[in-house]
């Protein structure tokens, strides 16, 4: 799939500009996040999730990306190209991959020495190109976007697109490679199906069995929407990949100028791999386990208001289905002890079950806006609050814009436990305070 | 009395009945009258300001900038259709810059209201109490967007109450236009003057809470075709120091470069 995606954007960069109004666009973000920490030892990042700071967190960190968007088309096709460069963190990969040989220790310590702990990346985010056929068909081959959902934070009907960080989800996402069909009714009726590929990383060529599909159907009439998700997987070794069938739902109404709207989604099986463990030898041994046979269900409620001052307020309560329980969460815990001390790293699948602001099952979520236009501000307050974690994270935000296309944001995140022996998003991050500088230019 | 005399009498009364009733339906029709003819008038008067004003299938590109405290704040560049088709109003309005906001869109169709947000691509629709408020920041709400192309008054009852207001030195007709029975506006009340000589627009005072929050001016009226239109408006916030000003730039009556499908999400989704 890699290399139809590359095909595209060569096609697309050398020829539709002859054809077709192209243009350029993008950010550029410089980043400086700095972790106040107040008893300043040698180890002070240190912690379960981050042994001898593998995460190389130091006082003040930066981080650069740019995303650069390459458009065009007409009234019959259009064409879309986001390249994302950033930074990745070599460090963790690299000493997971040398584990039990110190002589390629010894030589990754070096990369890493010389390299600062990350490397460039160069990523996909959007390639496609779409036909207009006639006024209500739509064509669309590449890797798009496919998020769907109407809440703020999270969106458990969303089957088909990676899941957004909910503690940033403005931030764009890379997109899912697809073939999709849609066909509108006017504004009354919109009906798609897709066709979706996600093989494992490394493979080349198409497989059938890694093919996907979903579907979608909206219905719009004023003050009022409602949607239906479908999505299949054609998977002969079911549960391999992370994706299951499911059917999800989300409906929006207004009363009296107040956005109320839900949605959910029901699931064959978790996406999620969840913590265990086996005793092998008297010897805790943690392991992964991916539950296909049940039924999952995750469901949003939440409602938004504007007032006439400009202040906006969102409220979210969300069923997280596919979190995980108290007892998942001390095994991941029991998981991390073990890599710890036995391993002295930790693998990366077992990084990844922790997933901030999804990482619990039930939250709730308020957000408070407030522009100051007067002084080219605005403020921004988020708190995320995991009733069964007992985990509270506050977000407060400012921006500023003196320019039009320059914004500087200050933010603050704290990360509490309101409650010891939860094992929270809190008690696992190697840093409870976050102090960020985000400078963007868009060009 | 003799009975003669009494028929008389009654019929006499029945005679000073009659003419009691023809004069009061005299005096009545012309107490109406005006009225009549006062509201016919005011749509006229309407009507000859808003032929001028209003059209449909109209393209326009325009200049968008804040000043705030009299300096000049920022400047953006917006492409807008507008439509009207089957009794309902649509009109899509998109940034070109700055590039912040560039591809940033609103679509409104009655009183529904997309936005696309252009850092991400996704499409939402606001609630109903965010249309209220300003959109990006100018002292246009995203409902005053929304009535280009219909005309600012189009969605109130009006009544003319001078034919001689005199607004810098132009004599204008000044209309009180308040909200159409069982429609909420934004405004309680808009005050209308528009030239008796050439039928223009020449300001508006926006109210709400009884006081005049806002003023729109128009000025640099210019022929197009058969219209004349008010290349320059200014709404100028008489709450907070800041003044928008809208510069057109580009416009088109009966444009061919308005296809019904802008006006639709699925377009929004193409937005560049």
């Amino acid at each position: 799939m890699k290399t139809i995606v590359l095909m595209i954007i060569v096609i697309c960069f050398f020829n539709l500009p002859a054809f077709t109004e192209t243009s350029m666009s993008g950010e550029l973000n410089l980043n400086v996040a700095f972790f106040p920490i107040f008893q300043y030892t040698n180890n002070r990042f240190d912690g379960i999730l981050n042994y001898n700071n593998f995460q190389n967190i130091h006082d003040l960190n930066f981080s650069t990306n740019a995303l650069i968007k390459y458009i065009g088309g007409d009234d019959k096709i259009d064409f879309n190209m986001w390249f994302y460069l950033s930074k990745y963190n070599i460090v963790q990969p690299l000493l997971a991959a040398s584990y039990g040989d110190t002589i390629q220790t010894a030589y990754v310590y070096d990369v890493i020495n010389s390299s600062g702990g990350s490397c460039d990346k160069f990523d996909i985010y959007r390639a496609n190109i779409g036909w207009y056929i006639g006024n209500n068909l739509l064509v669309k081959i590449g890797r798009q976007n496919m998020l769907s959902g109407y809440g703020y934070a999270w969106n458990p009907s969303n089957l088909i697109n990676p899941v957004k960080n909910p503690f940033i989800p403005y931030l764009e996402i890379k997109g899912v490679d697809a073939l999709s069909f849609k066909y509108y009714y006017g504004n009354l009726i919109s009906f798609s199906v897709t066709s979706i590929y996600r093989p494992p990383l490394i493979e080349e060529g198409i497989d059938f069995e890694y093919i996907q599909y979903g579907s979608r159907m909206k219905l719009s009439i004023p003050e009022f929407e409602i949607y239906l998700n479908g999505f299949y997987d054609y998977d002969r070794n079911k549960g391999e990949d992370s994706y299951v069938p499911a059917i999800g739902s989300g409906t929006k109404i207004d009363i009296a100028g107040v956005g109320i709207y839900g949605e959910g989604a029901l699931l064959v099986g978790s996406r999620n791999v969840y913590p265990s463990f086996q005793i092998v030898d008297s010897m805790y041994i943690p392991v992964l386990l991916k539950k296909t046979d049940e039924i999952y269900y995750s469901y949003l409620i939440g409602v938004e208001y504007t007032f006439g001052s400009g202040f906006m307020t969102t409220m979210e309560y969300y069923y997280n289905g596919e979190g995980y329980s108290r007892e998942d969460r001390e095994n991941f815990k029991n998981g991390l002890d073990y890599y710890n001390r036995f391993m002295e790293y930790i693998p990366s699948d077992f990084i990844m079950l922790y997933k901030p602001g999804s990482f619990a099952k039930q939250y709730i979520f308020v957000n408070l806006f407030y522009p100051l236009y007067d002084f080219n501000l605005s403020f921004n307050f988020s708190s995320m609050y995991s009733i069964d974690s007992y985990g509270l994270n506050l977000i407060p935000s400012v921006v500023f814009e003196p320019f039009g296309c320059f914004a500087i944001t200050f933010r603050y995140l704290s990360l509490l436990s309101l409650k010891s022996d939860e094992y929270n998003e809190a008690f696992f991050s190697p840093v409870k305070n976050i102090v960020r500088i985000e400078f963007k230019y868009n060009f | 009395m003799r009975s003669g005399d009494l028929a008389l009498h009654h019929g006499g009364l029945k005679m000073k009945k009659r003419n009691i009733s023809i004069n009061l339906l005299i005096i009545s029709f012309f107490l109406i009258l005006p009225g009549i003819l006062f509201a016919n008038n005011v749509n006229n008067i309407i009507q000859k300001a808003n032929n001028m004003f209003v059209g449909n299938n109209i393209y326009s590109v325009n200049d968008m900038t804040i000043y705030r405290s009299g300096k000049l704040n920022i400047t953006m560049k917006l492409e807008n259709f507008f439509m009207k088709k089957g009794g309902k109003s649509y009109s899509l309005a998109v940034y070109k810059k700055p590039g912040r906001m560039k591809g940033t869109a609103y679509l409104m169709i009655e009183n529904d209201l997309w936005i696309r947000f252009s850092s991400t691509g996704r499409i939402r629709k606001l609630s109903s109490s965010a249309k209220k408020n300003s959109a990006a920041g100018t002292d246009f709400s995203y409902n005053d967007m929304g009535d280009t192309g219909e005309g600012p008054i189009s969605r109130y009852d009006m009544e003319l109450v001078d034919s001689k207001e005199d607004v810098n030195g132009e004599k204008c007709y000044k209309i009180i236009c308040i909200p159409k029975h069982g429609e909420e506006q934004d405004y309680e009340k808009l005050e209308v003057y528009i030239s008796t000589k050439e039928y223009y627009y020449i300001k508006i005072d926006y109210f709400r809470h009884k006081a005049n929050i806002k003023t729109l001016t128009f000025s640099e009226y210019r022929t197009i075709g058969d219209k004349i239109y008010p290349y320059k408006m200014v709404m100028e916030s008489h709450i907070k120091p800041t003044k928008t000003e809208i510069i057109t730039k580009e416009i088109e009556f009966n444009s061919s470069r308005v296809k019904e499908r802008y006006f639709n999400i699925s377009y929004l989704e193409r937005i560049k």
